[in-house]
């Protein structure tokens, strides 16, 4: 063993972990569509390099080092990654995403979690809130150095913003009143803290009550998703890093909120992963919470104020970042979550402090030669895996490009970038919708054939996504595959039963297809959606003129009505 | 050969059990090794720490404690490290921030729209 290597690979993981802390709230890619793509890849890749890190250290040093007061802790968050990686979906970058957290979990706790770096943790994640309050209150007076204006700064929503300093003020108590500190450290402590209450504030006076009330119907979409998947595998689970991909796919409203209100913690992972999933990050999370209190209590009986002030600091930071979780679910963003991770992690670490010096050890029976030959596999093997987050990042990239050539009016070369992407992701998907809808947008019979390939790939991965099902019933109509296209419009009905485009084509279908009555009844939900519109309303009396034109004569009357009506509030809105 | 293995296992763990840091069950185990193996024994008497060694003491210089005490008294009058002195984690931080900086140079479309491409509804 050389110690001198040992001591520098100990030190890499413990910079790898603070920089991760600092960075990946703050770091935004202004060339992607999705603002947190960046993010998770700085995650998974951040992970993936502490975990790296871990084992190239394990195999120069010849041995696995566990600590015996940690064993149980290092068990849990153990058993959690196994089944992350176990129950990992399809979309390997996601499933990547939600293993991470353990894994960070389990480099705290089995590397350099101690006082010392709870301490560094604690200026890490305090100067990035702070950095990340400056930019927004910045942007809020008319500074935005950068040219996009998102309603959070740097961590890309209000909410995540607001959870990110409730995080981050506990962590600066420790700092400030620390009396081995240099005043300029302590100075500095305060002037970070000053911040993120700013930060704080602003955000809290921002809060729009209409806007979140607005939002509150997306909201239980969302929860009625989560406790759908729950319902259908309670005991598996959909599989890590689903989540996204369903809420993307079969609710489009709740789609557009997904940004402001990603899906509550532990819920998410109880959707995931399960009913073990979610009893693991229970304890994992609350174990942690509880054990660094008892651990601030005695330090504080024993005298050790520092100490205790740390545990408690940590205590009070994991705890109301976890409600938040619950709240306004910001623990399933990338950012918010690193945090709660790398918390919860020294929490136990420094709880489990005492008597972590024994170990029990698995030594590894090479001599050093062949040890260090195992850490070309290891590299290679890590910068695999690193591989599928930076490709998610390049389809979003790519998916950027293709929808600016679009815009700027080249629909072909858009179009031939979009049929770069797979359909394996959300890039890949949206790529395949906006690629489909520029061939459906050609009137001849080639392209429309060309849109239903496109399309029918798109749903091979992702049965239930909910604008290539309508897209697809469109270009079956267009194909004259009148029973293709009825099931197809009734099926995106069923999903979306609140979107009122899809009713007149499918009353038209199923007139075709010698259904009058359903034809009916598709008319009639469409002016129940739509009652100020006169052209539902003249739709609906012409599919009952079809069937019984008596009845439809008060129907005619009606939708001149609603006509009048509409040309009456036109009128009557002021000149600008 | 298992004779081998166990001897680099138990050298890859010596460190810790000349420490006393190993858990009870595993020390017991190595102890036993070394009862019975040589060259292990002898490689763990290297490494057993100089006050336990048999040796008569060694006579410190004249003046050391005095020398020691001048030293200790100068480090603590000494102006503390600057605040702005960069940690390995801190440098990491940082240049990565500068490099993320960096990479919105790079020629190519940028988007003002927060939410993604995919929440845009069908035309």
């Amino acid at each position: 063993m050389n110690a001198r290597a040992v001591s520098r690979l100990d030190a890499a993981l413990e910079a790898c972990l603070l920089a991760a802390a600092f960075l990946v709230p703050l770091a935004v890619h202004l060339k992607a569509y999705d603002p947190y793509s960046l993010k998770s890849a700085l995650l998974c890749t951040g992970a993936l390099l502490a975990v790296g890190l871990w084992l190239a250290r394990a195999l120069e040093a010849g041995r696995f080092e566990l600590p015996s007061s940690r064993a149980l802790t290092a068990g849990l968050a153990a058993a959690l990654l196994a089944w992350s990686m176990l129950r990992a979906g399809p979309a390997a970058d996601a499933a990547l995403a939600r293993a991470a957290g353990p894994a960070l979990f389990l480099a705290v706790l089995l590397g350099p979690g101690s006082a010392s770096f709870a301490r560094s943790l604690s200026w890490s994640v305090l100067a990035s809130a702070a950095a990340a309050s400056l930019y927004a209150l910045a942007g809020a007076l008319g500074f935005d150095p950068l040219p996009w204006s998102p309603r959070g700064g740097t961590l890309g929503s209000g909410s995540l913003l607001f959870a990110a300093q409730l995080c981050a003020l506990p962590m600066a108590w420790p700092l400030v009143v620390d009396l081995e500190a240099s005043r300029e450290r302590r100075a500095l402590a305060w002037l970070l803290a000053a911040l993120c209450l700013a930060g704080l504030t602003g955000g809290a006076a921002s809060l729009d009550a209409a806007a979140l009330a607005a939002a509150l119907p997306g909201k239980a979409q969302a929860m009625g998703v989560l406790s759908g998947l729950f319902a259908v595998s309670p005991l598996m689970g959909a599989g890590a890093g689903e989540l996204s991909l369903h809420l993307l796919s079969g609710l489009p409203e709740a789609a557009t909120a997904l940004p402001m209100l990603p899906p509550s913690e532990p819920l998410a992972t109880a959707a995931e992963l399960g009913l073990p999933g979610a009893l693991l990050w229970t304890a994992m999370v609350l174990g942690a919470l509880s054990m660094a209190l008892l651990e601030a209590r005695r330090r504080s009986g024993s005298g050790d104020d520092r100490g205790a002030a740390l545990c408690g600091a940590h205590a009070a930071s994991l705890g109301l970042l976890t409600l938040a979780g619950l709240v306004s679910a910001a623990t399933y963003a990338p950012a918010p979550g690193l945090w709660l991770w790398l918390i919860a992690g020294s929490a136990a670490a420094l709880a489990t402090e005492r008597g972590s010096a024994v170990v029990s050890a698995s030594a590894v029976p090479l001599p050093a030669p062949a040890r260090r030959l195992l850490l070309v596999p290891l590299g290679a093997a890590l910068l695999l895996v690193c591989a599928l987050p930076a490709a998610r990042l390049g389809g979003q990239l790519m998916l950027n490009r293709a929808a600016a050539l679009e815009e700027a009016g080249d629909p072909r070369g858009a179009l031939e970038l979009y049929r770069t992407l797979r359909p394996e992701d959300a890039a890949g998907l949206q790529a395949s919708l906006r690629a489909a809808r520029l061939l459906l947008q050609e009137d001849d019979g080639d392209s429309v054939v060309q849109a239903r390939e496109v399309l029918a790939g798109a749903m091979r991965f992702d049965p239930y996504f909910a604008d290539a099902l309508f897209l697809c019933a469109e270009a079956d109509r267009r194909l004259k595959e009148w029973g293709e296209a009825e099931r197809g419009y009734a099926l995106y009905a069923r999903l979306n039963p609140g979107d009122p485009r899809t009713y007149q084509p499918l009353a038209e279908m199923r007139q075709t297809l010698g259904d009058p009555a359903g034809a009916v009844a598709s008319a009639q939900t469409l002016v129940r959606l739509a009652p100020e519109d006169p052209e539902a309303w003249r739709f609906y009396a012409e599919t009952v003129h079809s069937v019984d034109p008596a009845a439809a004569r008060p129907l005619f009357a009606k939708a001149a009505q609603v006509r009048d009506l509409a040309s009456a509030r036109k009128d009557a809105r002021p000149l600008p | 050969m298992t004779d081998r293995f166990r001897c680099w296992s138990t050298e890859n763990i010596l460190d810790l059990f000349v420490d006393g840091r190993l858990a009870a069950a595993q020390e017991a185990r190595v102890g036993r090794h070394l009862e019975a193996c040589p060259s292990c024994r002898a490689r763990a008497e290297e490494l057993q720490p100089l006050a336990f060694k048999a040796a008569a003491p060694a006579q410190a210089p004249a003046g050391l404690a005095d020398a020691i005490l001048r030293r200790f008294n100068e480090r603590s009058t000494a102006p503390a490290a600057p605040v702005w002195r960069l940690t390995p984690a801190q440098a990491v931080g940082l240049a990565a921030l500068a490099l993320l900086a960096l990479s919105h140079g790079v020629p190519g479309p940028t988007t003002a729209a927060l939410k993604p491409a995919a929440v845009e509804a069908p035309r």
